[in-house]
Parts: structure tokens; sequence; C-alpha cells
């Protein structure tokens, strides 16, 4: 149930169906929410993590790269 | 670009040139990784990042509280599954202090919410929040779990009664379920602010305020006015209240 100021039907529009495709990954043991960008590459869309120092990482800026290393 | 860096470089090594023993392993250092400090140009449009480790913990809750139900894409969310484990993790951590909660949030599930705010209120280590924007609906009880809560002065707080229209799979919406519903809100409300029943609810059921809707929106120093929130502030108020915290608690561990 769900106690909000938006609208419902804004909410639960289907008027944006491009569905981003975003994953959640750890790197470095910090959380992030990534999205691929090319080849073996993702970007960072969103770091979840609550210490603040994570977000002076220069590596995990959101829109930064990352490379993606198939360990197998 | 990277011709600004290294004249830069060149500069502060000029200006500088008789240093101790350590300089210029220092600059030898810096001069072994300029791609990343190229990037935070870039991206940043500064040159230096500091580095710091924090006994404090931020946890941010913004856009739509998610709980049993994942919302359509255009929403921006703060997922419970994972503020949850954070909050576990936070308040087993041994090397945090204290958390800071900044809130800005349209509302969203009621049990998520309700679940946040809880794991917020019942945590051993010191908390603060800080509403900024918004701390709308269900952002109502997150925001007064905290052991001492701010608000910007220009931040809002709805409060409002749990809607008729809300998504409730395979249970019958019956007034009797809402109501048990809100119950849970407005008792939680009571239980961690100043405000009294009587008074909560009938900013909830004020008229000719929203324009959808039957409630009050509380405007910074209004939400102080009436007990909800304990006082105006900004970030190094609330940085300030947690210090403060994290001192009171070290001392009563000592005794």
């Amino acid at each position: 149930m769900l106690h909000t100021i938006v609208p419902l039907e804004v909410v639960f529009s289907n008027k944006y169906d491009d569905l981003p495709n975003q994953q959640l990954i750890k790197v470095d043991g910090v959380e992030m929410l990534v999205e691929p960008s090319g080849f073996a590459e993702a970007k960072i869309v969103r770091v979840l993590s609550t210490d603040p120092a994570h977000y002076l990482n220069t590596k995990f800026q959101p829109g930064s790269n990352l490379k993606i290393i198939n360990k197998n | 670009m990277e011709e600004i860096f290294t004249n830069k470089a060149h500069n502060a090594a000029s200006t500088q040139p008789k240093e101790k023993k350590d300089k210029p392993r220092k600059n030898k250092n810096d001069n072994n990784k300029p791609d990343s400090k190229i990037e935070t140009l870039q991206q940043l449009g500064q040159m230096e990042i500091p580095n710091s480790e924090s006994n404090i913990h931020c946890l941010t809750i913004i856009g739509q509280v998610e709980g049993h139900i994942v919302l359509p894409p255009q929403n921006k969310t703060t997922k419970y599954e994972h503020i949850i484990p954070q909050l576990v993790a936070i308040e087993q951590d041994k090397k945090i202090e204290g958390v800071l909660i900044i809130l800005n949030t349209v509302g969203g599930d009621v049990e998520a919410g309700l679940a946040i705010a809880e794991m917020i209120a019942t945590m051993d280590k010191p908390t603060v929040s800080l509403i900024l924007g918004g701390g709308h609906s269900i952002g109502g009880p997150i925001g007064v779990a905290a052991d001492y809560s701010f608000i910007a002065p220009t931040a809002s707080m709805t409060i409002h009664p749990i809607r008729l229209s809300g998504l409730v799979i395979g249970v019958p919406q019956t007034y009797e379920y809402l109501d048990k519903m809100q119950d849970r809100v407005v008792k939680f409300i009571v239980k961690h602010s100043k405000i009294s029943e009587e008074k909560y609810r009938e900013l909830m059921s004020r008229t000719g305020e929203l324009a959808r809707d039957i409630g009050t929106i509380l405007v910074g120093e209004d939400a102080v006015k009436y007990g909800l929130i304990d006082e105006v502030g900004g970030l190094s108020d609330a940085l300030k209240k947690l210090k403060s915290l994290i001192e009171e608690r070290k001392r009563q561990n000592i005794e």
C-alpha cells in the first residue's frame, strides 16, 4: 500500500516503457547500480553506500565507466 | 586538460624547490597516476578530491520508498532491501559511531517506510535526521524516528491520510483495514515526536490546504512549531548534534 503525495496514476503510468537495463553489482566492497555502456563496460548510475568516503572515490563517480572483467 | 595539469604540477614543483626528503617521492606518486586526476577534472571540474575516513555514515532516502511492489522505472526509488541491511551493517560496525539520515522523499510503501523507521528508532548508535526538500507522507515516520530531527527552513512535510486508492493485492480494502494501517503510522509518529495524537489527526484531516486531498503541508518552522521535528537547521547543525550525541554516548559507556 502506498502513502505518497505523488498521484497513483503518475506512479503507475506506463508512459515511460524504456526499461533501463540496470544491475546491482559490488566493486571493491561498494554496492552500485550500473548500466551497460559499450563492449565489456558498465556506466555507474548510482552508488548505494552509507560511507561518505565512497562518494569521494574518483573511481566510483556516477557517470564513469567500469571495465567488466570476466574472471573465468 | 593534460597540459593544464602538467603545468600546474610543474609550477608547484618550481616554486618550492627545496623541501624535505619525502617531497620528490610525493611528486613521483602524483605523476604515476595522472589519468585518474584528469578524469576527476573532467567530471567534476575540480582538481583536488579530499580523502577522508568518516566515523559518521550517511543514509539517503530519496524519491519513493519502495517496498513490496517494484515501481515502474520513471519513479526514483529507495528500496528497503538496500536500506535495511545497510542499517544492520552500520549498527554492527565498530568504526561507525553515528548515522545521519538525509530525507528527500515523496512517500511510498507504508510497510517499507515503517520498517525503515522502526530500524532507525531501535538502533543503539546515535542517529540524526535532516529533512531537505520534502519528507512527505510515509517520510514522516522516518524523519521522526531518529534520536534528533532537523528540517531545512525550505523543506516541507505533507501530513495526509492513507488513501483509499492504495494498492493492496488480494486484500479487500475495508475501512477497518485502512484505519488500522493509519493507526500504525500515527502511533509511531506520536511515540517518536512531541506532537499529540489529537493534533496530528487534526492536521491530517484539515481541509482547504491540499488541492487533491485533505491534510496539511508543514514548511520548515511549522513542523517544529507543532512538535513534529525537533529543530530547524542544515547540514552543519545536524552534524554538530550528531557529534555531541556521539560524545554523550562515549561518556555514558565509560561511566
